[in-house]
């Protein structure tokens, strides 16, 4: 694994613009980079897909045993969103894509970070734009990255039983999540569905249903929009009872919390893919990472130094021990793995100038060979 | 196993990028078509002066303040559906009597008979079917 100078292709701009891809710079600074890039080798590729295909065998088993034993209160879940995940799990609801964060540096194994189950971002340059890159520069070697074949197939696969139309709903005045519902639901026309774009705020709640903006009631609704975002809201009473299809399903909150960190390493100490993490500083030594349940892009993320005490303490924070990122040039990076119907398909890298990946970190092409 | 698929064993030494990537709506073809003229607003909510006043009607825990003013939760406007909703926290403003309007158990008021002098009925209500979901975005980013 090494980071890689190279020379950006001429009128890149306007080839990811071409694409679709128009918040390659966000507040005048740039977030998709290509003077540099990661290069693998096939065997650190591997590692990483396997990695990943292990975590989702455990992440899998947590909620097995989550809804087995009905432990959800460590997950900050009340009655009713408990009830909406049990009953989706058991329904067998079956999950569309995830993107789990691991530290890596090449040699060690890779371990998980978190896991962003819900509402992942960055999608879209993970699976469109980085590809283009490296066909235009790299077109003997490869690339993990079968994302967009893997949405394609998933959708065709669901398409026989998925109510239909589609509904893709994001915060409309989110360039990025826009763009990855859209993305999503590009794929979703390949794979044979009838969609619709909706913004979030638009759905309506009428005679008993969720309705779009033609008062239709919505079938299937991929909501860029978290579960726990749309439990405390006005319309979170009524997800129970509607017949609406939810993707991702709300299964998917028992991975989407930090507490899962907790769970996971509960349930499988010592794993090499994991880190050791408590809702109890004092149960881990040395340096850790503090992190909220439920923060996003680096949102309440702090690291405290062995013996650091904390005089006000979250009930709702996680501790994880820290693993240093890796740094080449300076940088940061994080390896976004994404889990696509279940299975590892592909990477994309983001590197910060600081140790915590934030929003405004910057994503970095990827080859192997 | 419920829910989610299992991972498959990744097979050694096959290509591991997609073949083709082609894009079907972004691109040139990127374009908001599928905005439509938004119909009526049969969701209504109460506005308060107070959170004694709407807590009297609703309960605790049941109301939220704009800054200003406090509100109710959503109910149906059309009387002929509330009925048939036994979900629907029902108009409100009848706090202290007996034929409260609350349908999860009767008036707040009612039960707390005697906690509602000084009562003050909603000022005014608030239109809206929609916008019962997006109301964090204003406050944090729903991807990451």
């Amino acid at each position: 694994m090494r980071r890689v100078a190279v020379t950006p292709r001429p009128g890149w701009r306007e080839r990811c613009e071409a694409l679709g891809f128009d918040f390659h710079s966000l507040d005048g600074e740039p977030y998709w980079t290509e003077d540099a890039g990661y290069r693998f080798s096939l065997a650190q590729v591997d590692a990483l897909e396997d990695a990943t295909a292990e975590l989702q065998r455990l992440c899998l088993a947590m909620v097995e045993r989550v809804v087995q034993c009905g432990d959800y209160a460590r997950l900050g879940l009340d009655d009713s969103a408990a009830a909406l995940a049990e009953a989706s799990w058991r329904r067998g609801e079956r999950e569309l894509y995830g993107r789990m964060d691991l530290v890596y540096d090449g040699a060690g194994p890779p371990r998980l970070l978190e896991y962003n189950a819900d509402t992942p971002t960055a999608l879209f340059e993970a699976a469109v734009v980085q590809w283009h890159w490296q066909q235009d520069l790299f077109p003997r070697a490869d690339q993990f990255n079968s994302i967009h074949e893997k949405l394609i197939a998933a959708w065709k696969e669901r398409a026989a039983t998925l109510p239909q139309p589609v509904t893709f709903a994001s915060v409309a005045d989110a360039p990025e999540d826009y763009a990855t519902a859209e993305y999503l639901r590009d794929t979703c026309v390949q794979g044979g569905c009838r969609t619709q774009h909706c913004d979030i705020g638009d759905i309506g709640w009428k005679g008993g249903a969720f309705v779009d903006l033609r008062d239709r009631p919505i079938a299937s609704l991929f909501k860029l929009y978290p579960w726990e975002w749309l439990l405390a809201e006005p319309f979170g009473r009524h997800i129970a009872r509607a017949a609406t299809r939810w993707i991702e399903p709300a299964w998917k909150m028992l991975l989407s919390n930090k507490s899962a960190l907790v769970l996971l390493w509960e349930q499988f100490p010592g794993h090499p893919n994991l880190l050791a993490a408590s809702h109890d500083r004092a149960d881990i030594a040395g340096d850790v990472v503090r992190k909220p349940r439920f923060g996003r892009e680096g949102e309440g993320v702090k690291l405290l130094p062995a013996g650091t005490r904390l005089p006000f303490p979250g009930n709702d924070d996680v501790y994880q021990a820290l693993q240093r990122l890796p740094e080449f040039d300076r940088r940061y990076p994080v390896v976004g793995s994404w889990v696509i119907a279940g299975v590892p398909a592909g990477i994309g890298i983001r590197e910060d100038a600081t140790p915590i990946t934030r929003n405004s970190s910057r994503f970095v092409p990827h080859w192997f060979e | 196993m419920a829910g989610g698929q299992a991972a498959e064993a990744p097979m050694a030494g096959e290509q591991k990028s997609s073949n083709v990537v082609v894009l079907a709506l972004m691109g040139a073809a990127f374009a908001g078509a599928w905005w439509y003229n938004r119909s009526d607003q049969p969701l209504l909510r109460n506005r308060y002066l107070t959170q004694s006043d709407c807590e009297c009607d609703y309960g605790a825990g049941r109301c939220s303040t704009d800054g200003g003013n406090w509100l109710g939760p959503w109910y149906l406007s059309d009387p002929q559906q509330r009925a048939r909703d036994s979900n629907d926290p029902g108009p409100g403003g009848s706090c202290g009597t007996r034929y409260g309007t609350y349908s999860g158990g009767g008036s707040h008021g009612f039960w707390r008979s005697g906690s509602s002098s000084g009562y003050r009925g909603p000022i005014g209500t608030q239109d809206g079917y929609r916008r019962g979901f997006g109301g964090t975005a204003r406050i944090g980013r729903a991807g990451g």
